[in-house]
């Protein structure tokens, strides 16, 4: 797998010299929409070749981290620093995989990783050489066979093993995905966690991801983020995941440990939305009936 | 279009052949020239423009009888089908004569201050009034159309010819008559035809459609006010010394068309055959129906009652700032007229013409 | 083919009925005034008998609607890029663009022959103005309205220049460029005949109008006839090319 990427061998020794160094970092930042404060002073440090998972409910502004930390929106206060630099846009040391909308429909599997992987390589490589190096990425992730589909026929998990293939091109030492597994079955699920973990872990690539799935979130991360139910949302508890790495799924979830620790951040989950239940219920007496 | 294009290139090679002839044998032609007053080496062309509904009947004839061959001069008939467009055309030199736009649409563009001269006719006389046949006999004079609804094409010569006999017989058009106004003259027609109206103002060439539908002509426009103009030849005020010389050329052919015209008129049917795509009896019923009479002559005389009516109706409203006869340019016409009377001394014809001219314009 | 004739064996049905109401209706009625109802025979007598007429302004009529839709298609998908992307231009400009857009080609007439060399060209400007506006403001239309979700993908991946426009812009805005150059198609053959109103000697839109003038309803039928028929022609070929331009809009996961 690393055989592919000349740069990312370079950057991982990079990686052995300046370990657990700030890679991402949010400070004090809040956002609006409108009139809604979406955000409320957030902290945050993402280190280098952590995976991080933001987790909450729906509504609780995860996402929208995600994209002020991808350049995507810019906080209305504080400021998102990456390798302590202040973040003013798209960076191209990030990489981002959606939920379900990483690829353009029009372009097969393998436009979509050549245009990406144009944009960096125009200069370098040749075409053909970009699109040899598009389909090993695609190769990569399972997809040899699809390479010349377009999206509208590949089913959700090729889609996005598509767009993992898509992001892990780009070479970026940080790929954000903002609940990149939430449209599909359990076992595809299944297999693209197994998919990322391996990036994460092989390849030494930090990964910034959303999800409102306990399991997921378990069995992903270094590190779990609890976002309170919005707006605003806040982070309530950083939590980090006391199982190491790498994990084997079937013990894990067998273990008495992982039972508690999925209840206890549930619970932690819970009471953010139970407090929001009696405070709109307390804010508006009378108006049930 | 490909003919059209066709055309300008036939156009400009002949140009551009003679040209190149004149230059490499220019003085034996001139010396020539001076021996025969008929025959002048170089080319003129003219762009005629005309209405798709008129036609050109004599301009026609002279080209198929080959009249303006004979002079030398080229000419590229170009249609329209709205006589303002036509004008505007003229206005901005895309065509160089109007030949059946009406009289009073150049009247009303001359009215708004338009540089535009009369230089010739085409067409006088030729419209009726209809009536359905079974209500024929109601009709007398213009008095009995009192209370009648009466379609109209606004600012058409029948319009002007028909309304101001109303007026003269003593009707206000606002409150004796309903007036309806029509875009064409086709729309009127099936108005009257439909009964949507009792009396319908029209223009020629519709006989035999009116006829089909039940409608007879009560009165044509030329017993109302004979002679009345039609169509004029209408050029821009301001052409060049060359301009000059082929509007004479084209005036010359338009009077020997007329001639033709008027002894053999199984030949304006011929000629405008091809112009038409119609059946021969609609396109006899357009170029020879026998109220109408096509005439080189600008008959400035009518030319000046038809502004006078204009501005009576409120048609022209900054006619007393216009001086009319700064609109009529004469010369060519004369000049062509005395060119054929010079020609053949012997013939009787144009001397007659000559008298008619001295007779409408003087 | 089968399936074509299924789909449409109910169109045809209404068809066929409509024109046996009006050989019925004028045939054996004289209810209707046979001007402008002329009896079905006389329409196809017209219709044999001008044919050769019909087929040689189709192609004079395509000498200058295919120009003028090329360079609406330019021009208007151009300008419409370049105002969808730009919205300070936009907002300078849309006045004008509202102010000009609704006016009747007529209008630009006299101004398109003054302004204009040839009658030609004057003919396929005031086909342009029809034909651009709707591809113009379709253009704009769609590429305000490209779905979010795009313009962040092509952020995070840096998409730039040339690649930007045609891999990105053009295809997400392609269903609203192509509706509007659907309604410019349609639209142009109305103004074909406010485009061969002058200098025009055969057109599609010429014949109709031509021998509207003169009240020659047998042959006006015919020529709406001829027309719809290539109308239709050309509509059903535009469906074909719109639906493989946007193909993925139809695809099917295996």
């Amino acid at each position: 797998m690393v055989r592919l990427l000349d740069y990312s061998v370079e950057k991982e020794e990079q990686l052995e010299k300046l370990e657990a160094a700030t890679k991402l970092e949010a400070k004090s930042v809040s956002f609006h929409y409108g009139e809604t404060e979406i955000l409320k002073d957030i902290h945050l440090e993402v280190k280098e070749g952590e995976f991080i998972v933001f987790m909450g409910p729906s509504g609780s502004g995860k996402s929208t981290l995600l994209r002020l930390l991808a350049g995507l929106s810019q906080p209305r206060s504080g400021e998102i620093r990456l390798n302590h630099q202040r973040l003013s846009g798209v960076s191209e040391e990030l990489a981002v995989v959606f939920q379900d909308y990483s690829l353009f429909p029009w372009l097969t599997a393998q436009e979509n990783l050549v245009l990406a992987l144009k944009q960096k390589l125009k200069k370098t490589k040749t075409k053909k050489e970009i699109q040899q190096l598009a389909e090993e990425y695609l190769q990569l992730v399972q997809l040899g066979h699809a390479v010349k589909k377009y999206p509208g026929e590949l089913s959700g998990g090729m889609r996005q093993r598509a767009a993992i293939a898509r992001a892990l091109s780009l070479g970026t030492e940080i790929i954000l995905m903002d609940e990149p597994f939430g449209a599909l079955d359990p076992l595809t699920r299944i297999q693209l966690q197994e998919l990322v973990v391996a990036i994460n872990w092989e390849q030494k690539r930090t990964i910034v991801f959303v999800t409102h799935d306990a399991e997921e979130a378990i069995f992903l991360a270094d590190r779990i983020v609890m976002f309170s139910p919005g707006p605003p949302g806040i982070i309530v508890e950083t939590i980090d995941v006391p199982f190491s790495k790498p994990r084997n799924r079937k013990q894990l979830f067998d273990s008495k440990e992982y039972i508690e620790f999925r209840d206890y951040l549930l619970g932690v989950m819970n009471k953010g939305v139970l407090e929001r239940l009696n405070q709109s219920q307390q804010l508006l007496p009378g108006e049930g009936i | 279009m490909n003919r059209n294009y066709l055309k300008q290139l036939a156009l400009g090679g002949i140009t551009a052949i003679t040209l190149f002839g004149l230059t490499a044998c220019g003085t034996d032609k001139n010396t020539a020239n001076n021996a025969n007053t008929s025959g002048e080496a170089k080319t003129h062309s003219l762009k005629v423009g005309y209405l798709k509904a008129n036609g050109a009947p004599l301009a026609d004839i002279a080209i198929q009888e080959g009249l303006f061959e004979e002079e030398n001069l080229e000419i590229e008939m170009v249609p329209f089908n709205a006589s303002t467009d036509g004008v505007n055309a003229l206005q901005s030199k895309k065509i160089d004569v109007g030949l059946t736009f009406g009289t009073t649409t150049p009247l009303a563009f001359i009215s708004q201050g338009a540089d535009l001269d009369i230089i010739g006719g085409h067409m006088e006389g030729g419209h009726p009034i209809y009536v359905p046949e079974e209500d024929k006999e109601k009709y007398h004079s213009f008095e009995d159309y009192k209370g009648k609804v009466i379609g109209t094409v606004r600012l058409s010569v029948p319009d002007i010819i028909f309304r101001s006999a109303l007026e003269q017989a003593g009707l206000d058009l606002e409150k004796d008559v309903e007036i309806i106004e029509f875009k064409t003259m086709a729309n009127l027609i099936e108005a009257a035809a439909s009964r949507k109206v009792e009396v319908a103002f029209a223009g020629s060439g519709f006989l035999t459609k009116a006829l089909t539908s039940g409608l007879v002509p009560e009165t044509w426009s030329n017993d109302v006010q004979p002679g009345h103009v039609c169509c004029r030849a209408v050029t821009r005020g301001d052409y060049s010394k060359e301009q000059a010389v082929a509007y004479k050329k084209f005036l010359k052919g338009l009077i020997q068309a007329e001639r033709i015209k008027l002894e053999t008129p199984e030949k304006a049917l011929e000629a405008s055959r091809d112009r038409f795509k119609l059946d021969d009896e609609t396109v006899n019923e357009i170029v020879n129906e026998e109220h109408l009479i096509n005439s080189a002559d600008p008959h400035k005389h009518q030319v000046e009652q038809v502004w006078e009516q204009m501005k009576n109706l409120g048609y022209v409203e900054s006619g007393d700032e216009i001086n009319l006869n700064e609109h009529f340019n004469l010369t060519f016409y004369e000049e062509a007229l005395n060119e054929l009377i010079e020609e053949n001394p012997e013939d009787d014809y144009y001397k007659q013409v000559l008298k008619r001219y001295n007779e409408q314009n003087a | 083919m089968a399936n074509f004739f299924k789909r449409y064996s109910i169109t045809a049905v209404i068809a066929f009925l409509l024109v046996a109401a009006w050989v019925i209706i004028t045939t054996y009625s004289t209810l209707l005034n046979p001007v402008i109802f002329p009896p079905a025979l006389d329409i196809v007598k017209a219709f044999i008998s001008a044919v050769g007429e019909l087929i040689q302004g189709f192609f004079s009529s395509m000498g200058l609607l295919i120009p003028a839709l090329a360079g609406a298609l330019v021009t208007g998908i151009g300008g419409g890029l370049y105002f969808g992307l730009h919205e300070k231009g936009r907002a300078i400009f849309s006045p004008f663009f509202h102010t000009f857009s609704p006016l009747p080609p007529t209008l630009f007439i006299p101004y398109a022959i003054a302004l204009l060399p040839t009658f030609k060209s004057a003919s396929i400007a005031i086909l342009f103005i029809g034909a651009f506006w709707p591809i113009f403001l379709g253009t704009i239309q769609g590429v305000i309205l490209i779905e979010k979700h795009y313009w962040d993908n092509a952020k995070t991946i840096g998409v730039r220049g040339k690649d930007f426009i045609w891999k990105i812009v053009l295809p997400a805005s392609a269903p609203h460029i192509l509706s509007g150059t659907g309604t410019a198609l349609t639209l142009s053959f109305i103004v074909l005949m406010m485009a061969e109103m002058f200098g025009a000697q055969s057109g599609m839109g010429h014949f109709i109008v031509y021998y509207t003038d003169f009240s020659q309803y047998d042959y006006v039928l015919a020529g709406l006839i001829f027309n719809s028929i290539i109308i239709l022609m050309i509509i059903i070929l535009f469906e074909k090319v719109k639906k493989r331009m946007l193909f993925w809009m139809n695809l099917k996961s295996e």
